[in-house]
């Protein structure tokens, strides 16, 4: 799918924004805080109804305004669609071609766009929820099922935690865990086995898009690491009572899940250099777009704030030639010059909060 | 008055100050009413000593319905997903209400349902199918497990309504055909004991 026309209103910094897009790379440059990241913000709330950071509402507004409108017209499966969202008077309403939507959640899943950031690197350089979460957003993303799993299991862990708090001030009794860690041990199994399937997968599609794209890592591998393995979580969880009274917390399971990245058999998050953490974390998300358009069977738009710092001439010069492979990419820089132009389908020069669109760098 | 108001189901800070600035202009006669009618809710409302369901006096008009049948018992959360089930004309059993769910965070542990009355309809003989009618929720779930597991104990064959229950739906939120098809459809979670 891709994106033709983009426009805002009294969006962030934006009085008045009418832009169209061309299929290719976009890339929008201009000094810092002249409005890049908001305008690549304004298309995460048409696809998600809600900003890249989750700000609220009113902080969307611009200044002395009291309200915004985006709208966007794009193409899916070789049909134009407008989707448009009206914020004012604390009241959000969406539209799909003319009609109004009920609830944002018929908003979602219209258009798609996956945003990149240079805060992706989070996934390999920090600690194991940020991995987690990634993971978890991916999957639900895709599998409706997998989210209600996650919801529930989040639920009944809390209710697990409370219940042990309540044993410990001998409010309930020891056996009144028992079908709470069944419960537990139901939609925990389901989400160890969905995220070991998805780990399988973007490790298939990472090995190919390395292979593909002749980046240097030798010999990547990527690997699953649940807490507490398919099969043992209900025996593991009643097994652990009597450590997890003493913590007050559920020591194992499902929440405390990890994944590790390889490079040449070393660890990537303790010896890949930033560059490298940078350019695998780049692959991830590539591998990621794959998943999504397996299972759209269309690609998402793409859409990339900042993400080439850091990386070197040859890496850049690999992962633009991926990048022309998609139907659409949006790209930021403060840099005019991060790709090479002749890549470029239209460049758009941003400056206080206005867009002016060139067929050349200028 | 509009917090202890906004506290209630359904109801939030906006329609509550709605509620007692009606009751303001509406002059006193209106608020003494409805004190008087909160004053006496509790007296004049009985619980089925049976099922637990409300009733004006100790046995509700379920209970006692002579054309109603004795030997399954359907057991749901309060009496609004009674009500919802009832309203489907299509179940002619008895019910039972428990009173709520389990939930820890809540405080509610099983001592706090009215559970140990189930055991005891479960096992006075008559009943051969109970129904397991709790919301399909973490709670609710975890409540059905905890009821099977009791029930594994007596000669009858327990059943959970689920199928065409959606994500967190509650039971109250659900449209009649679902829940006849639910009611058509419920699976079994134990088999019968001998
Ligand atoms: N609600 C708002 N109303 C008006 N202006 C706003 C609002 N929110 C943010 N801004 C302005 O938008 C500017 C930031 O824009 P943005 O983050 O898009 O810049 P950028 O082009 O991505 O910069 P950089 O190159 O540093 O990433 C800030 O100067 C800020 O004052
Ligand atoms: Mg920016
Ligand atoms: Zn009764």
């Amino acid at each position: 799918m891709f994106i033709k026309h983009l426009h805002l209103k009294n969006f962030r910094n934006y009085e008045n924004a009418s832009i169209d897009l061309d299929r290719g790379i976009n890339l929008f440059f201009g000094e810092n805080g002249s409005g890049k990241t908001n305008l690549l913000d304004a298309t995460h709330y048409i696809s998600y109804g809600k900003s890249v950071r989750n700000s609220p509402e009113d902080e969307l507004v611009r200044f002395s305004s009291t309200g915004f409108a985006v709208s966007v017209v794009f193409e899916k499966k070789g049909e134009d669609c407008t989707l448009s969202v009206k914020y004012s008077d604390r009241k959000k309403e969406f539209w799909k071609n003319e009609m109004k939507l009920e609830k944002k959640s018929d908003l979602i899943g219209e258009l798609t766009v996956i945003p990149f950031s240079p805060e992706d690197a989070d996934v390999i350089s920090q600690g194991s929820a940020q991995r987690r979460r990634a993971l978890d957003i991916l999957l639900s993303s895709v599998d409706g099922e997998y989210l209600k799993s996650l919801r529930w299991y989040n639920k009944t862990l809390r209710q697990r935690n409370a219940l042990l708090e309540r044993i410990r001030n001998k409010e309930s009794l020891e056996t009144e865990t028992v079908h709470w860690d069944k419960m537990l041990s139901l939609y925990g199994e389901y989400i160890v086995h969905e995220r070991g399937k998805m780990i399988e997968i973007l490790r298939d599609n990472i090995s190919r898009l390395a292979a593909e794209m002749e980046t240097p890592f030798e010999n990547f591998d990527m690997e699953y690491r649940p807490s507490l393995k398919r099969g043992e979580i209900a025996e593991k969880m009643s097994a652990n009572l009597g450590r997890d009274l003493k913590s007050l917390t559920t020591t194992q399971g499902p929440h405390r899940d990890d994944f590790v990245f390889y490079i040449n058999g070393q660890d990537a998050s303790k010896f890949a250099s930033r560059g490298q953490q940078r350019l695998l974390c780049f692959m991830f998300r590539l591998a990621e777009v794959d998943i999504y358009r397996d299972n759209a069977g269309e690609y998402p738009v793409i859409v990339i704030d900042e993400a080439f710092i850091e990386l070197d001439k040859s890496t850049v010069l690999k992962l633009e030639d991926k990048l022309t492979s998609y139907p659409q990419v949006l790209l930021a820089s403060a840099d005019g010059n991060v790709i090479s132009e002749k890549i470029v389908s239209a460049f758009f020069n941003v400056s206080g909060g206005y867009v002016e669109k060139n067929k050349k760098n200028k | 008055m509009i917090e202890i108001l906004a506290s209630f189901p359904g109801l939030g800070k906006k329609s509550s100050r709605r509620i007692v600035f009606h009751l303001l202009e509406k002059g006193p006669q209106t608020a003494f009413k409805l004190a008087e009618s909160l004053k006496t809710l509790h007296e004049k409302t009985y619980f089925c000593l049976s099922c637990g369901s409300i009733s004006d006096r100790d046995e509700c008009h379920i209970c006692k319905d002579p054309s109603r049948d004795k030997t399954v018992i359907c057991v749901v959360e309060n009496f609004i997903d009674q009500i919802i089930l009832e309203s489907t004309n299509f179940y002619n059993g008895l019910y039972h209400v428990l009173g709520g769910a389990l939930s820890p965070l809540d405080g509610i542990g099983p001592e706090k349902l009215s559970i140990g009355k189930l055991l005891e309809r479960v096992g006075s003989g008559d009943v051969r199918e109970v129904i397991i009618a709790t919301n399909p929720s973490p709670e609710g779930n975890t409540t059905a497990l905890y009821l099977a597991d009791l029930m594994s104990d007596f000669r009858v064959t327990v059943t959970r309504l689920g199928r065409g229950i959606p994500v967190g739906g509650d039971i109250d939120l659900l449209d009649l055909e679902t829940i006849r098809l639910s009611l058509e459809g419920r699976i079994q979670i134990k088999k019968q004991v001998d």
